[in-house]
């Protein structure tokens, strides 16, 4: 009776949340949204309240969490990397059309001047204005003017907060930069009252106007036509009308990585770079836990377990945490690395030595993994391999390399392989060291020691800026590329797969 | 012969000498102890610092400390008790229902017969190798359009953060717990069948008993591996108030503030103790688990 009780609650918690939902995609005219809603609500009912279709109750929720949030996403990237989604090309094109409207404004001939305070309610700004002649007062809000009964002004004329609404000084207003400038509150007729500075506001009307027919933009003014290209609109001479909107544009992102000579060159030095940091870490780390698991696995040495314990804080620890760590042992002016062994080492600034950096700092991260892996593998090695070639009258370092080291190989492999997959997006380990810098010349973005997945995330997030989300989109498809096959190869290799089932 | 045969002997004679000698062995692991623990001992003198700088070479009494932690808590600039509080909130409510959900699915996959069902073993295999750091770009700009839909779960909230981990819960954790389930004896539940039990009390009373343990341990590591998190946390939450910890105390070392060492010092080592802990005590679990293939950040 229990179960049965709370499959209902659960189910009309689901049903709930799906309506409450489709309320909001219907509000916003999403149809293809609310259909899949629809269909995937319903498909939820019948499955837990039908006798049959068994596995799926049990599989529901991770699969639509795994549709969601992992599917969804791979086929938006995939998508995207054939558009021009980035921060010129952010909006949809009515949205981009009214933003370019509303951005080219004059004062309408003849309209009276008013004084203005912006005011605010919590997030939400407003302008009170007041009209120079006749002291009336208007609130101006993003949706309308509306007039204030009794609104009173200061000394010069201009209006007083009314109640809910709070002023800003004249520093504030001056600080709110281009969320002031851009405010718009419509007044039907393609007007707008708009404010002009921090203390007065105009009625304005755009200089352009939008032939729907003809897809094209026309000057009121001086009669310059604007058309379209692209995912934006050109004025005769070239220039662009910001903002753009997002379209496909086919093979463009994947065509710049190869052909355009500012994307080409910083995108091979990168790649370049992730094989080797990929390549060099997984060595590295691996040559060292090697050598301390067969040193270390000693009968007779004590303590072992201790050892272990010991020997693996570096990977027990939080990787961030280490990674920052080892940004500040390494800092090249006060870093204890330098400080210790007296030298002036550049670790972070110079190219060449911020590539030793990640790689030794990998070292500290990874070689606690190796040791693990490597210890256990010998350790199942079975004895009697070892005693028979010793009674045959083997070497010892024979024994090692003919018989336990190619053992060894065959059991660590796909862990290898897996390692490289993991350090060739190892994205921590560089941007939270480095941030992938030092600098380059060759371009504002893709630093010396940047691996594509950083360059990827400053391509699309950093600061200072325009950022490229179609081009972004378009390295992680080849990043998955390249990572597929160097691991699908290595993985048929080994055989790995054949464990599934 | 003869001759052969003294040969040997004494060349077996030199290799038990060699073997005897194990001093540069424990020179290895004392070398190999100093390498993984100095930058632990210097995070630790760090934040014991009171100056403010790191530590260096010479060590007196006035060089030892609490300050660093008072700043720590007391900073308004820096809210970390906060992040502190959101790191393990987040990470906890992720994992449970990450392990909830991977469990779930483990036991169709390891218990009921269905079609496709080796076809969506390796479908989650293969999607394991387009991992969420390669959708980020999509991921933002999706949540993006959630926050204009649904603020109270887009960009900036950590119920959003959470739903985007809870992504993850299929796959590895699954696999992993599948393979625990497979190793509990068939004919148990299949005498509870006989018994007329269904498949919902075979799940509880028999299944989720026995795996208890194990599922407490995949919830665990989970909430190391959440507490890990750098990347999406960063794209998610961009509030100096509310974000995690590790963001947050990325910002204290990356020009956000005013590089404080000693402060970020006090702060990296409170954020790593609880996890080492519990890294050490769930070591034997780990290093079995290392064998399967897991790699960790």
């Amino acid at each position: 009776m229990l179960g049965i009780l709370i499959k209902i609650l659960l189910l009309g918690f689901v049903d709930a949340t799906s309506l409450w939902a489709g309320t909001f995609l219907l509000a916003m005219h999403n149809y293809l949204a609310l259909g899949v809603l629809a269909v995937a609500t319903l498909a939820i009912n019948y499955v837990y309240l039908s006798k049959r279709s068994r596995a799926s109750r049990w599989l529901i929720p991770g699969t639509i969490l795994l549709l969601i949030f992992q599917v969804y996403p791979v086929i938006f990237t995939a998508s995207t990397a054939f558009t021009n989604y980035s921060t010129e090309h952010y909006l949809s094109k009515p949205e981009a059309i009214t933003r370019i409207m509303s951005n080219t404004i004059v004062q309408v001939d003849g309209s009276p001047e008013y004084l203005m305070t912006v005011v605010h309610k919590g997030q939400t700004m407003a302008l009170l204005i007041a009209d120079v002649e006749t002291g009336e007062v208007q609130l101006a809000t993003s949706g309308g003017l509306s007039a204030v009964k009794d609104g009173q002004v200061d000394a010069d004329g201009k209006p007083l907060a009314i109640a809910g609404w709070k002023a800003y000084t004249g520093d504030e207003a001056l600080n709110l930069g281009d969320t002031l400038a851009n405010f718009r509150s419509p007044m039907g007729d393609g007007h707008f009252m708009a404010p002009i500075g921090v203390d007065s506001a105009a009625e304005s009307q755009s200089l352009l106007k939008y032939d729907s027919a003809k897809n094209i933009l026309t000057d009121t003014t001086t009669g310059d036509v604007y058309t379209e290209k692209q995912g934006a609109f050109y004025a005769p001479d070239g220039t662009m009308l910001t903002p753009g909107w997002h379209v496909a544009v086919g093979f463009q992102n994947f065509r710049a990585i190869l052909n355009d000579n500012t994307i080409r060159g910083p995108f091979v030095r990168v790649l370049v770079w992730t094989f080797i940091y990929a390549f060099l870490s997984v060595v590295i780390t691996f040559i060292l836990g090697l050598a301390l698991a067969l040193i270390l696995n000693h009968p007779r040495i004590k303590g072992r377990k201790a050892l272990r314990s010991i020997l693996i804080l570096p990977y027990a620890m939080p990787g961030f945490l280490s990674v920052l760590i080892w940004a500040g042992l390494l800092n090249d002016d006060f870093g204890a690395i330098n400080q210790v062994f007296g030298s002036h080492i550049p670790w972070l600034t110079d190219p060449f030595w911020a590539k030793v950096a990640t790689l030794l700092v990998q070292l500290w991260l990874g070689f606690p993994y190796m040791f693990l892996i490597t210890t256990g593998a010998i350790q199942s090695i079975p004895a009697e391999l070892a005693e028979a070639a010793s009674v045959d009258g083997a070497k010892p370092r024979q024994i090692l390399m003919k018989i336990k080291l190619p053992l060894l190989m065959v059991s660590v492999t796909p862990l290898l392989i897996g390692s490289f997959a993991y350090n060739f997006n190892n994205f921590g380990g560089i941007y939270l060291l480095t941030g992938g810098g030092p600098a380059m010349e060759d371009s504002p973005i893709a630093g010396a020691t940047d691996i594509l997945i950083s360059y990827t995330y400053k391509l699309a997030f950093g600061a200072g800026h325009g950022n490229d989300y179609g081009l972004a989109c378009a390295i992680s498809i080849l990043i998955f590329f390249i990572v597929a096959t160097v691991s699908t190869i290595s993985f048929t290799r080994t055989r790995a797969l054949e464990n599934l089932s | 012969m003869t001759s052969v045969g003294t040969h040997r002997a004494v060349k077996q004679k030199k290799r038990k000498l060699k073997r005897d000698r194990l001093w540069w062995r424990y020179l290895v692991a004392l070398i190999a102890i100093l390498f993984a623990l100095a930058p632990l001992v210097w995070i630790i003198l760090s934040a014991l610092n009171p100056t403010g700088g790191l530590a260096t070479v010479s060590l007196s009494k006035d060089m030892l400390g609490l300050d660093n932690f008072r700043t720590l808590f007391n900073n308004p600039d820096y809210p970390y008790l906060r992040w502190y509080k959101n790191s393990l909130m987040v990470s906890s409510i992720a994992a449970v229902f990450q392990v909830m959900i991977g469990t779930m699915s483990a036991y169709a996959f390891s218990r009921i017969k269905f079609k496709g069902r080796r076809m969506s073993l390796g479908g989650l295999l293969l999607l394991q190798m387009f991992p969420q750091l390669l959708s980020l770009v999509a991921i933002f700009l999706f949540m993006s359009k959630v926050s204009d839909i649904v603020p109270a779960l887009g960009i900036g909230t950590f119920a959003g953060l959470i739903l985007v981990y809870l992504g993850g819960s299929m796959g590895y954790n699954t696999y992993l717990i599948k393979g625990f389930f497979d190793t509990i004896p068939r004919e148990l539940d299949e005498a509870a069948t006989v018994d007329g039990a269904s498949a919902n009390q075979i799940f509880f009373k028999i299944i989720m008993p026995l795996a208890a343990p194990i599922l407490a341990v995949v919830a665990l590591l989970a909430f190391i591996g959440l507490m890990n998190d750098f990347v999406l946390a960063s794209i998610f939450l961009t509030k100096t108030e509310d974000t995690t910890l590790a963001v947050g105390l990325h910002g204290l070392v990356s020009g956000k503030y005013e590089t404080n060492w000693g402060v970020f010092a006090a702060g990296a080592l409170l954020a790593a103790i609880p996890v080492v802990i519990l890294f050490q005590l769930l070591q034997r679990f780990i290093v079995e688990g290392l064998a399967s293939g897991s790699v960790k950040g």
